[in-house]
C-alpha cells in the first residue's frame, strides 16, 4: 500500500489507529502490539502476498540469530561453544545473500553473460517490496546485539520493530533503540491530541510534496529522459533540474508522511532529510540527504573497514568503497555504481581540500555542490550511459540552443499544466532558503494559520491522488 | 487553540473542501459521465476517459473503434457511404485489443449496437491479453463500470477540474469540438508531411518506428490469445451486430520491415487463425487492405511508416461497400497474403516505378475528400 492512496488515507490508517488506541484503552497492550504487527503485514501484502513468507522468514531468522548472540554474550566465556562473532558473521552473510539473490542476481547474470559470452537465462525475479530496507535494518540490529547495545527476547516486539508500517517500505532505517522503548512507554499508549495535530500537519505537507510537487516535476522528467538525444540547452537543464527536485520532494515527502503517521501513534522516528540542497559541500550533503542511510553506511561499513584510523590513504579508500556500496544499494545497475563512484570521488576530493586547510566562499561552495549533485543525479536516473551523456551534452549546449518558446512546449504541457509547473518550480527554488518540513513541524503552532495552511495542503494532496493520465505520444 | 479543536476543525474544513470540489466536478462533468454536455460545447479529447461517458450519455447505433488507424474516419462518411444512421467513434490511440473489448463491453451495457467498424491493428493484438497501452493504471476502469461508488476518483480529482478549464476556458483548435471529426489527428499535420521522400529517409534512418519483433509479445501464441479472449467473445455474444473487421494498410515499408525481421510469417498465420475462427459467424466481414498495392506502395499517403492520410479512411469505407478486399474464403486469404509479399518484392526491386504508377492512379480519386 502506498501512503499516497485513498485506501491508505481513508481506510487503513483510521482503522489501524482507532483499534490500536481502543485496545490500549482496554489495557490490552500485547494485543495492541499484535494488532499493529497484523496491520503492518496486511499493509505489506496489499499488492502481492507472495513475499509475505519471505519477510516473515527473514524476521524469524534474524530474531533467532540476534537472540543467540545476546544469549552467548551473557554466558560465561568458558561455556561458549560458538563465538558470538561467528554467529554474527553467519547472520550478516545470510542477509546479504538474500539481498543479492533477490536484487542483484539478474544483474550478475547479465554481466557474466556479457563478459564470458555465456547464455544463462535471466531469472526474472521480482524485487520484494522494501527488501533493501528491512535487510539493512536487521543487519544493524544484529551488529547492535553483538555490541551488547540491544537486547530483545520478545518475538512480537522484534516483529513490531521490523514491520511497523510507517518505516517498512522506504525507511527511515531504524535502530531498535530508537523505537521500541517508545512503544513500551505507558505514556505513549494514550491518545495525544498535540501529536495528532502535529502529525496531521506534517502528513499534509508530505502528501503535498509527493503528489503535487514531485509528481508535477515528473512530467518533464519522463519526457526529457524519454528522448534524451533531442534535448537542447534549456530543455536539458529543465530535465535534469526537474529530476533533482522530483527526487527530493518525492522521497522527503514520503519520509514526512512516515514520520507524521508514526507521530499519530506517539512514536518519534529519526529525521531523514534536512534541506540537502542547502549543503555547502558534499560531506554536508550526505549529512542532510537520506540521513539514516548515511548513518548506517558509516556505522556498519565505514567504521568496520577501519574508518580514518589507518592513515590518510586508507581513509580515502574506505570512503570510496562505502560510496560504491551505497551506490549499488540503490539498485542493480552500473549507473548506480557510477553515481556512487562520482560521489565517493567527490568526498575524497573534499576531504583532501579540507586537509589542505583552504577555505571557499560559501555561496560559491553551495553553487558547486548543488551543481555537482544535479549532474550526478543524471547518472542516477539515466537507464543507459548514452542517455546521461546526451543530457550532459545538451546542458553544455552541444545539441544547440532553442528559443524560449520551445521550452514552453517542452513536455507537451497544456496551459494550465504549464502554470502548475511554474508554481512548483518556484516552490523548488524557494527550498534553497525556506525552512524544510521538519522545521515547519517543529515550529508548528495550533493557530488558524496552521489550520488553513494544513487543510489546504491536505485537500490539494487528496485531490491529486487520482490523475488523468496525459499521454504525450498519441501516434499509434 | 486547543489541539482537539484544531483537529476537528482541520477534518471539517478538509472534508468540506473535498465535498465542494466533488460537487463542482459533478456539475462540470467534462467527461460527460452523468449527462450530455449542456452549458458548454464539448471537446473530443482524452479518449480513454471520454469514451465511457459518451457510451452512457450519447445516442448511437453504430460504433467505430480501433487505434489511431481509425481516428481519422469521418462520421459523415460512414453515413454517406455505408448508410449508418447514428455513428459514434470510440477510437483510442494505441488501443490494445483488451482496451477495445473493455470499451465495447461498456457500450453494450447501455445501447443496442447495429454495426461495429473495428480496425484490426496488428500491434493491438500483441502482448498480454490484458495489456494496457500506457501501462498499469492507465485505463480508468472506474468510469467503465456501472458502479457510481467508485466515481470518487473522477469527482475528487483536481485533474478533472483542470481538464475542464483547459479544454473549455482556454482555446483549442475548433476541429477538436467537431463531433463529426472526433479524435482525428489529420489536422495536426501538414499536407506535405505526407510524402515519399521523408518515408524513404525514415526507412533508411529507422527513427520512430523500429519494433523488436523477436520479443515475446510478438509471438503467434500471444496474438492468438488476444483473438481468443478479446475478439471472439464480442462477436459470439452479439449476433445482432455486424462487425466490419479490417486490416489497416500500413505503408509497404512497414511490411518490408516485418519481412526483414521475420515477423511477416507470424502475421500471415495470425490472419489465417483469425479468419478460420471467425468465418463461420454470419455477423462478421473481414477486409484485408494490407494487400492493396495502390495504397501501401504510394508513400505519399503516409506521415510515417504506419499512418496513412485521412483520404485512405474514406477510401476504405468505399471499398467496404464495394466488398473489394473482403476475404471470402481461405483461398482468397492466401491470395491476399501472396500479393502483399509480391508487393514488397516488387517495391524493393524498383521503388521508384512503383511509386510513380500509384501516384497517377490514386491521386485524382482521393483529392475530393479533403
Amino acid at each position: 500500500m502506498l501512503f499516497n492512496s485513498y485506501e491508505y488515507i481513508f481506510l487503513f490508517l483510521p482503522i489501524t489507529f482507532g483499534i490500536y488506541f481502543w485496545l490500549n484503552k482496554k489495557r490490552l497492550t500485547q494485543a495492541s502490539k499484535g494488532w499493529i504487527v497484523f496491520a503492518s503485514l496486511f499493509f505489506y501484502s496489499w499488492w502481492n502476498v507472495i513475499y509475505l513468507p519471505l519477510i516473515l522468514g527473514s524476521i524469524l531468522f534474524n530474531f533467532a540469530i540476534g537472540s543467540s548472540i545476546t544469549h552467548i554474550n551473557s554466558t560465561f566465556l568458558s561455556k561458549k561453544r560458538l563465538s558470538s562473532k561467528s554467529i554474527l558473521t553467519f547472520g550478516i552473510t545470510a542477509n546479504v545473500l538474500l539481498l543479492v539473490y533477490y536484487k542483484y542476481m539478474d544483474f550478475f547474470i547479465t554481466n557474466a553473460n556479457m563478459m564470458a559470452g555465456t547464455h544463462w537465462e535471466l531469472m526474472q525475479i521480482i524485487l520484494p517490496l522494501g527488501i533493501s530496507f528491512f535487510t539493512f535494518t536487521q543487519i544493524a540490529y544484529l551488529v547492535d546485539a553483538y555490541r551488547n547495545e540491544v537486547k530483545e527476547m520478545d518475538y512480537l516486539n522484534y516483529t513490531l520493530f521490523v514491520t511497523f508500517f510507517p518505516h517498512l517500505l522506504a525507511g527511515p532505517i531504524l535502530h531498535h533503540k530508537e523505537m521500541m522503548p517508545q512503544f513500551d512507554d505507558v505514556r505513549n499508549k494514550v491518545l495525544n491530541p498535540k501529536n495528532i495535530a502535529a502529525g496531521m500537519y506534517l502528513f499534509a505537507i508530505g502528501l503535498f510534496k509527493k503528489v503535487v510537487i514531485a509528481d508535477t516535476f515528473a512530467i518533464w522528467v519522463s519526457y526529457g529522459y524519454g528522448d534524451t538525444a533531442s534535448l537542447s540547452l534549456m530543455c536539458a537543464w529543465a530535465t535534469s533540474l526537474s529530476y533533482t527536485f522530483q527526487l527530493y520532494f518525492d522521497f522527503s515527502g514520503y519520509t514526512d508522511m512516515a514520520l507524521a503517521v508514526a507521530l499519530l501513534f506517539n512514536i518519534k522516528l529519526p529525521i531523514n532529510f534536512n534541506s540537502p540542497y542547502k549543503a555547502v559541500n558534499i560531506q554536508d550533503f550526505w549529512r542532510r540527504w537520506h540521513m539514516t542511510l548515511s548513518r548506517f553506511l558509516r556505522d556498519y561499513i565505514y567504521i568496520p573497514l577501519g574508518g580514518n584510523r589507518h592513515g590518510e590513504l586508507r581513509t580515502y579508500g574506505n570512503l570510496f568503497s562505502v560510496f560504491l556500496v551505497g551506490g549499488l544499494w540503490h539498485g542493480a545497475s552500473w549507473m548506480f555504481v557510477i553515481w556512487g563512484a562520482l560521489h565517493g570521488g567527490a568526498i575524497v576530493l573534499h576531504r583532501a581540500w579540507q586537509q589542505s586547510g583552504r577555505k571557499m566562499n560559501t555561496i560559491l561552495a553551495w553553487f558547486l555542490t548543488f551543481n555537482f549533485i544535479n549532474i550526478t543525479w543524471i547518472f542516477f536516473r539515466a537507464k543507459e550511459w548514452d542517455d546521461a551523456v546526451n543530457i550532459l551534452s545538451g546542458m553544455v549546449g552541444l545539441n544547440g540552443i532553442e528559443e524560449f518558446s520551445d521550452v514552453l512546449e517542452f513536455g507537451g504541457l497544456s496551459t494550465i499544466e504549464l502554470f502548475m509547473m511554474g508554481i512548483v518550480l518556484m516552490i523548488g527554488v524557494s527550498s534553497f532558503f525556506t525552512p524544510n518540513s521538519n522545521q515547519m513541524a517543529k515550529s508548528f503552532r495550533l493557530s488558524n494559520k496552521s489550520l488553513l495552511f494544513g487543510a489546504f495542503l491536505m485537500c490539494m494532496g487528496i485531490l491529486h491522488l487520482s490523475k488523468i493520465s496525459a499521454f504525450l505520444y498519441f501516434n499509434f | 487553540m486547543k489541539p482537539t479543536s484544531w483537529i476537528l476543525k482541520f477534518l471539517f474544513l478538509s472534508l468540506l473542501t473535498l465535498l465542494s470540489m466533488g460537487v463542482i466536478n459533478f456539475i462540470l462533468d467534462p467527461f460527460q459521465q452523468y449527462r450530455k454536455a449542456q452549458f458548454y460545447k464539448p471537446i473530443y479529447d482524452n479518449e480513454r476517459y471520454l469514451n465511457p461517458g459518451l457510451a452512457k450519455t450519447y445516442d448511437y447505433n453504430e460504433v467505430i473503434i480501433g487505434s489511431s488507424m481509425t481516428e481519422n474516419f469521418l462520421l459523415s462518411d460512414t453515413r454517406d457511404i455505408l448508410g449508418f444512421t447514428k455513428p459514434i467513434k470510440f477510437s483510442m490511440s494505441g488501443a490494445t485489443a483488451y482496451e477495445i473489448k473493455i470499451m465495447l463491453d461498456s457500450a453494450y451495457q447501455h445501447r443496442k449496437i447495429d454495426s461495429v467498424i473495428y480496425g484490426i491493428d496488428l500491434f493491438s493484438f500483441t502482448g498480454e491479453s490484458t495489456r494496457l497501452f500506457h501501462g498499469e493504471g492507465s485505463l480508468p476502469f472506474y468510469l467503465y463500470d456501472n458502479n457510481r461508488l467508485n466515481d470518487y476518483r473522477y469527482l475528487l480529482s483536481f485533474d478533472t477540474f483542470k481538464f475542464f478549464v483547459d479544454s473549455f476556458v482556454l482555446s483549442k483548435p475548433e476541429v477538436m469540438f467537431d463531433f463529426n471529426r472526433m479524435y482525428q489527428w489529420q489536422h495536426t499535420f501538414n499536407e506535405d508531411d505526407f510524402n515519399r521522400k521523408d518515408r524513404i529517409d525514415e526507412w533508411r534512418e529507422k527513427y520512430g518506428f523500429n519494433p523488436d519483433y523477436t520479443k515475446n509479445e510478438y509471438t503467434l501464441k500471444a496474438m492468438k490469445a488476444n483473438i481468443d479472449t478479446n475478439l471472439i467473445p464480442l462477436i459470439q455474444h452479439h449476433p445482432e451486430t455486424t462487425f466490419y473487421l479490417f486490416y489497416p494498410p500500413y505503408s509497404i515499408l512497414a511490411f518490408k520491415d516485418m519481412q526483414n525481421k521475420g515477423w511477416l510469417n507470424t502475421v500471415e498465420q495470425f490472419k489465417y487463425y483469425l479468419f478460420t475462427q471467425l468465418a463461420h459467424y454470419p455477423n462478421v466481414k473481414i477486409y484485408d487492405f494490407q494487400a492493396s498495392k495502390e495504397v501501401t506502395c504510394n508513400l505519399d499517403n503516409y506521415k510515417d511508416l504506419l499512418h496513412y492520410h485521412q483520404r485512405i479512411n474514406s477510401w476504405m469505407l468505399g471499398e467496404m461497400k464495394n466488398k473489394s478486399y473482403l476475404i471470402e474464403d481461405t483461398t482468397e486469404l492466401q491470395q491476399y497474403n501472396q500479393s502483399l509479399s509480391k508487393n514488397i518484392q516488387e517495391f524493393s526491386e524498383s521503388e521508384l516505378n512503383c511509386v510513380k504508377i500509384m501516384t497517377k492512379t490514386l491521386s485524382p480519386k482521393v483529392n475530393h475528400v479533403i
